[in-house]
């Protein structure tokens, strides 16, 4: 009865659901995170029925494809597969993670460079979410961030050669180059809508960067130390938090 | 008060329908209110599946708008995970209870997302049938209920990997105790968990509690072979496997507090859903009070 953590199990019940290797492994001989006793009660079921659902992995490379298209047509479909075999998708079962998000620095770990940083921007805004805490910050829904300006147009014309349909062009074998990133940078804001539509758009940098700089909540006093710090005179520091405060890019908490 | 007080004040719901998001939706779905205006015994109810993500589709706020009584059958949410019972989501589930007016709330005590509530993370997997799962369940349904003032009835799940050292219904029994609830017991789930296992079909019904099934479900299943395990796939067609009736026959003679019996056959048109009620007013309509 001893030494069986149900969370544990669980995270590796979804692991062999997605990860014939896994399945393999822990058929094998122990596993890192697993005790013998939780291994044993893993071992009791028939094997094959781990893998009754032909296309659970598939939907789950599916999800990812809808948020990380242009990261996946420059660096194939295969890569964002890998994520289901990774450390990083068993972090995301243990830390109670989002796997979108948890994608993002999986594949800037696989080289996916600034279009990876650009489509987790993007990952981010479509789940509206902030650190917890008092103080002045970001609004939800809002990503600011600096990228190469050749990366940003060769995201741009990728996903618009993608089409409505990105999935379905990836499927179908649709690729887009490897983009120079150096060069110089780009300050965007990233906003989705009420209908959970996202624009994209060019800001200034030091709005880029004091956004930034709200993306976890803080003092009101900090936020206006922090744009005194990128060029605000005293005074107008006051008037740019309001003005910011007035257009709903930050929000008070 | 208990459990066993408390169910008498629940309303007799007798038989009724499931649907979830967009389900009546796909060409020849059932349509519930067309289901209960041709027989009102058939669709007493309907038990609304519901991702609070999703929100509440066209055909369960035109029952709701209706009047007929309701369920709400929870799709989000892993019992043992406090974290789940979030304000945003509870939030949520009080607007939904604002429309829908259930008469309780009930679904699948299993995992039903991965990390933390996110698109590309749903899923369906049976609990860990282990001691060390119970208490942590049963804590997510009391605290469950006391959010929302509703009895809350956990369901067998379905799946094709049942891990832990208890029987499904040992498991459930001690679940029921702890959290001092009633359950919804899902006749198709329970077969193909006995049959996967090499059980019989009745196997622990003998010492388990029927005086807490408040509510039973019939579907149909089809049977598959993936590698040479034969398995048996939820589909909810209008095939009820002989197992399942034989698991409802039994059940609904000894529950006396039994209150409703969904058929979940949402996708199935009108026509081909009607000798599946037929069937199942013959053989489960006296537990519920109804007549042929």
């Amino acid at each position: 009865m001893t030494g069986r953590r149900v969370p544990a199990l669980r995270q590796a019940m979804v692991r062999m659901l997605y990860d014939p290797a896994y399945v393999g492994a822990l058929l094998a001989g122990p596993v890192a995170g697993l005790t013998e006793a939780e291994r044993a009660l893993l071992l009791r079921v028939d094997p094959r029925g781990w893998s009754t659902d032909r296309f659970r992995r598939s939907r789950g490379v599916h999800a990812l494809l809808d948020e990380y298209p242009v990261r996946a047509a420059i660096l194939g479909i295969a890569a964002v597969d890998a994520y289901f075999s990774s450390a990083a998708f068993a972090r995301c079962l243990s830390t109670r993670g989002s796997m979108a998000l948890e994608f993002g620095p999986f594949a800037l770990g696989q080289g996916g460079g600034e279009i990876t940083r650009l489509e987790l921007a993007l990952a981010r805004a479509r789940r509206r979410e902030r650190a917890a805490g008092p103080g002045l910050c970001c609004r939800p829904g809002v990503e600011a961030l600096t990228v190469s300006a050749a990366a940003h147009a060769a995201w741009l014309r990728i996903r618009a050669e993608l089409g409505p349909d990105p999935v379905a062009a990836l499927v179908a074998g649709q690729r887009g180059p490897r983009p120079v990133e150096d060069g110089p940078q780009e300050h965007i804001l990233i906003e989705v809508d009420a209908a959970g539509e996202l624009s994209v758009g060019a800001a200034s940098d030091g709005l880029v960067a004091l956004l930034a700089f709200a993306a976890v909540p803080a003092p009101r006093p900090a936020l206006e130390a922090e744009a005194r710090r990128l060029g605000c005179d005293p005074g107008e520091d006051a008037e740019l938090v309001d003005a910011l405060l007035a257009e709903g890019l930050l929000i008070a908490r | 008060m208990g459990f066993l007080h408390r169910v008498t004040q629940l309303p007799r719901l007798g038989l009724g329908l499931s649907t979830e998001y967009g389900a009546g939706a796909a060409p020849g779905a059932l349509d519930p209110l067309a289901l209960r205006a041709h027989d009102a015994r058939y669709g007493g109810f309907l038990e609304v599946g519901v991702e609070l993500s999703r929100g509440l589709d066209a055909q369960a706020r035109a029952w709701a708008a209706a009047g007929p009584p309701t369920t709400h059958h929870f799709l989000d949410i892993n019992l043992d995970e406090p974290e789940d019972l979030d304000p945003a989501w509870l939030d949520s589930l009080r607007q939904a209870q604002a429309i829908l007016r259930p008469a309780w709330l009930c679904g699948d005590a299993g995992m039903w997302h991965f990390g933390r509530r996110d698109r590309g993370q749903l899923l369906l997997l049976p609990p860990i049938l282990v001691a060390e799962q119970v208490g942590p369940m049963a804590d997510g349904i009391a605290a469950l209920r006391a959010a929302t003032g509703l009895e809350v009835l956990p369901e067998n799940p379905p799946g094709t990997t049942f891990v832990g050292d208890l029987h499904l219904l040992d498991f459930f029994a001690r679940l029921l105790e702890d959290a001092d609830t009633g359950m919804l017991l899902d006749c198709a789930h329970l077969a193909l968990y006995q049959r996967l296992m090499g059980h019989d079909a009745l196997t622990g019904l003998d010492a388990f509690p029927l005086d807490r099934v408040v509510e039973l479900h019939i579907a149909g299943g089809a049977e598959r072979d993936h590698e040479g395990l034969h398995w048996v796939d939820d589909d909810h067609g209008t095939d009820v496997l002989p197992d399942t009736w034989r698991i409802a026959d039994h059940v609904a003679a000894r529950a006396p507090n039994l209150k409703a019996v969904v058929v979940e056959c949402e996708r199935n048109p009108l026509p081909a859903v009607l000798p599946l009620y037929a069937e199942v007013l013959a053989r489960l309509g006296p537990a519920l009070g109804l007549q042929e």
